[in-house]
């Protein structure tokens, strides 16, 4: 019976040696960076070399690793082969628009266009990488709003660079020709922006086919067990879909398991609140491997605590059911008392009432 | 140290401010409210405060004293509780005598959900269980995206060439539209064209009674990109205004070499300069300290202090007034204490710390709410939620 459920790990990225694309994303406030950062960690312990990429504008990359991370490739301290960078698509806005009369009709034609810049300083970023050979890529995304705009910009700019390229070998020559004649013959010299594009164009075209093919890109939903991150996460596997991304791994986050240290009644509450939307999760995505993780007390930063939490996302999480020590059983004993004499109080309040 | 004991005690100023409404057109009745400075008693939560010179003042009576309208943008890094806190701030404005207007601008809508009423569509819709007026407003991207085409006119190439005369041309130039590129690739349109028309309505005789518009805006890296997006589309308008004279020029060389002398130069559309306007409009609410304040919305652990620290710096720096951060999700003090409650309070004791100690952080009023041991669905437990948080 056991094995007709997927694995309850990530161990299945780990395995999928031809991954090079990994996603990982979900509502914001979920634990996605905290999960790339140490899916990426995990990643470097089996492949030759790992990049973890942040493209949130509100980066916490480097609040996550403890050390400040830039826009270029940073060796993350204590590894050999994981580097980190955080880059923000909007930040690089080369200023086109140097020359006057017709040189630069093309390139303000492009520019002209709200979140071009966006989409190129992307796709740059996208050429950057891939000369750089990593074995895998990492990205942490933005909240999934942010992320369905961003992972449509291959195709995009794809069909844009066509088109812009077609106008160009239709008209340029037109143009060329009547700059002669008028006698500016140097004016039409090499258009900065639309070679940029050429350049660009058959790296976005690999890259676009890349994010469609499944062995090679995958993308890692993270939520929690409540209402709204349900919601979104059908609402990303869904546009995903439609985008031809695969997903196929789910890691749901801050669980609260019957362990022997949870024993208020708050989060007890909450435990059942929660095992709710736990069993709508299983039963919509019986297919997909789900991660389940525990919400700890302490936050999880720095390196040495994301490699701890890391043995949870390769072994399913079992809480601890017995403890003998005898400061622990004291401990329990005095807050039994305690639980037990506000509910006497309470038990009298209702009499009396 | 000593300033703060001493101003800890100073007494509590109790105002009583007694707002009579009279609505004539939809016949409301005439009505009171009495706003006391006492804290509300019977809390089912007490939460231990660090900032006692928080305590001492009334917040929500600065808020709601004023009748004129006023603006409040929720905003704070994803999975907060911006909207929870932004839908019972808006319950409680709605509850003191305010018409209010609270608007999602978050693409991952969840007003709908705050208020167990579906109300998406992208056209106000009333609360209901409210006592005083209370309109709703998911912004829908796909609505608003063909509402600003429509304002921002036809921008495909085919048909500026037209207008210039090289209508000959224009079959060559096939379905190169700048409309499909304009549609995929402009991350915050949505946002923008909330804002724009959430401004529009407050210009309608109708809505000129709202006195309370509340925000419930995108996570972090949304909201930065919001605050910049005016100037980024004048910047872009602008472009495009240029590109529309290097045309005017090309055609112009064009037909003088087949001796048409005659060229007719249309004038730039009007809705550039309406678009224009409107970005304008929008950056001057955002930077009015007068009518418009931004609150941070937040959780105590260490990763979200420090976007939040982020945050204020770029509000600032924007000139976008701010005065209040909510902690949200915050333990609240129990007798029966298990280990891992105690653990984790003791972090998030030491994380309000930080708060105190941040440069960008510490001038702010905190306000602290506490974590509930159910979801904040539906209008009554946004009251409760309410009365918790804004005192």
């Amino acid at each position: 019976m056991a094995a007709d459920l997927p694995e309850a790990t990530v161990q299945n990225i780990l395995d999928q040696e031809s991954l090079k694309w990994v996603f990982v994303g979900g509502k914001g406030g979920v634990g996605k960076t905290t999960c790339s950062s140490i899916l990426a960690i995990c990643l470097a312990s089996v492949r030759s070399s790992v990049l973890i990429i942040s493209t949130d504008p509100a980066h916490n990359l480097s609040d996550a690793f403890q050390q400040r991370f830039t826009k270029s490739p940073t060796l993350v301290q204590g590894f050999s082969n994981l580097f980190a960078m955080e880059v923000d698509p909007t930040v690089e806005t080369d200023d086109m628009a140097g020359t006057d009369g017709m040189d630069g009709l093309f390139s303000d034609l492009a520019n002209a266009i709200p979140g071009i810049d966006e989409a190129m300083s992307f796709a740059e970023m996208l050429k950057l990488v891939q000369t750089m050979d990593y074995a895998t890529i990492v990205f942490d995304t933005a909240p999934t709003g942010h992320t369905l705009r961003l992972l449509q910009f291959p195709a995009t700019l794809e069909k844009g660079l066509s088109k812009l390229m077609s106008l160009k070998s239709r008209f340029g020559g037109l143009m060329t020709q009547m700059s002669r004649m008028f006698g500016m013959e140097d004016e039409f010299g090499e258009d900065a922006l639309l070679g940029r594009l050429e350049g660009l164009k058959d790296v976005i075209e690999q890259v676009n086919r890349q994010f469609k093919d499944p062995d090679m890109t995958t993308f890692v939903c993270v939520c929690i067990p409540e209402f709204l991150s349900l919601y979104e996460t059908e609402r990303l596997v869904q546009e995903l879909a439609k985008f031809e991304i695969d997903t196929h791994n789910i890691i749901i986050n801050q669980v609260l398991y019957d362990d022997e240290d949870v024993e208020s009644k708050l989060l007890r509450a909450r435990m059942r609140m929660q095992q709710k939307y736990l069993d709508q999760f299983y039963m919509l995505y019986d297919d997909f491997n789900i991660t389940k993780l525990p919400l700890l007390p302490e936050e999880v930063t720095g390196v040495e605590a994301l490699k701890a939490f890391s043995h949870k996302f390769l072994t399913p999480y079992h809480p601890t059911t017995s403890r003998s020590n005898v400061e622990e059983l004291e401990r329990k004993v005095h807050t039994l008392r305690l639980q037990l004499k506000t509910a006497e109080e309470e038990l009298e309040r209702v009499k009396s009432g | 140290m000593a300033a703060l004991l001493l101003l800890n005690r100073v007494s509590r100023s109790t105002s009583s401010i007694s707002l009579h409404r009279v609505a004539g057109t939809l016949g409301f009745n005439s009505f009171n409210a009495q706003i006391h400075g006492d804290r509300i008693s019977g809390t089912l939560f007490r939460v231990r405060s660090l900032a006692t010179l928080a305590e001492g003042a009334s917040h929500f009576n600065e808020m709601v004293s004023v009748n004129q309208r006023k603006y409040y943008l929720l905003g704070g890094k994803g999975g907060v509780g911006k909207t929870s806190c932004a839908a019972s701030l808006a319950v409680k404005f709605a509850s003191h005598g305010h018409p209010t207007i609270v608007v999602s601008t978050d693409p991952a809508h969840s007003l709908s959900d705050s208020f167990s009423q579906d109300l998406s569509g992208g056209v106000l819709k009333p609360v209901q269980g409210v006592d005083s007026p209370l309109l709703a407003l998911e912004i829908t991207p796909e609505i608003m995206k063909d509402e600003i085409k429509r304002q921002t006119g036809d921008k495909s190439v085919k048909n500026m060439m037209d207008s210039m005369g090289l209508g000959m041309f224009a079959g060559e130039l096939g379905d190169l539209n700048l409309e499909d590129m304009l549609n995929a690739a402009s991350p915050g349109i949505d946002e923008i064209a909330a804002i724009s028309k959430v401004l529009q309505f407050m210009e309608a005789p109708e809505y000129s009674r709202f006195t309370r518009i509340v925000f419930d805006t995108a996570p972090t890296g949304h909201t930065l990109r919001l605050l910049s997006l005016p100037d980024f589309y004048d910047s872009s308008i602008s472009k495009i205004t240029k590109l529309k004279k290097k045309i005017t020029a090309a055609a112009s060389a064009f037909k003088l070499v087949f001796g048409k002398k005659e060229i007719q130069q249309k004038e730039l559309p009007n809705e550039l300069d309406q678009l224009k306007e409107r970005m304008e409009k929008v950056r001057n609410v955002f930077r009015d300290v007068d009518t418009t304040e931004f609150v941070i919305v937040t959780i105590p652990t260490v990763m979200a202090i420090n976007e939040s620290s982020r945050l204020h710096a770029s509000l600032r720096k924007e000139n976008v007034p701010v005065h209040r951060l909510i902690v949200n999700q915050l333990l609240p003090q129990s007798e029966s204490d298990c280990k891992f409650c105690s653990i984790r309070r003791k972090e998030q004791t030491r994380v309000l710390g930080l708060i105190q100690n941040d440069t960008e952080l510490s001038g702010l009023k905190l306000i602290q709410s506490p974590l509930l041991d159910a979801e904040i669905r539906g209008v009554p437990a946004l009251k409760f939620m309410g009365d918790l948080i804004w005192k």
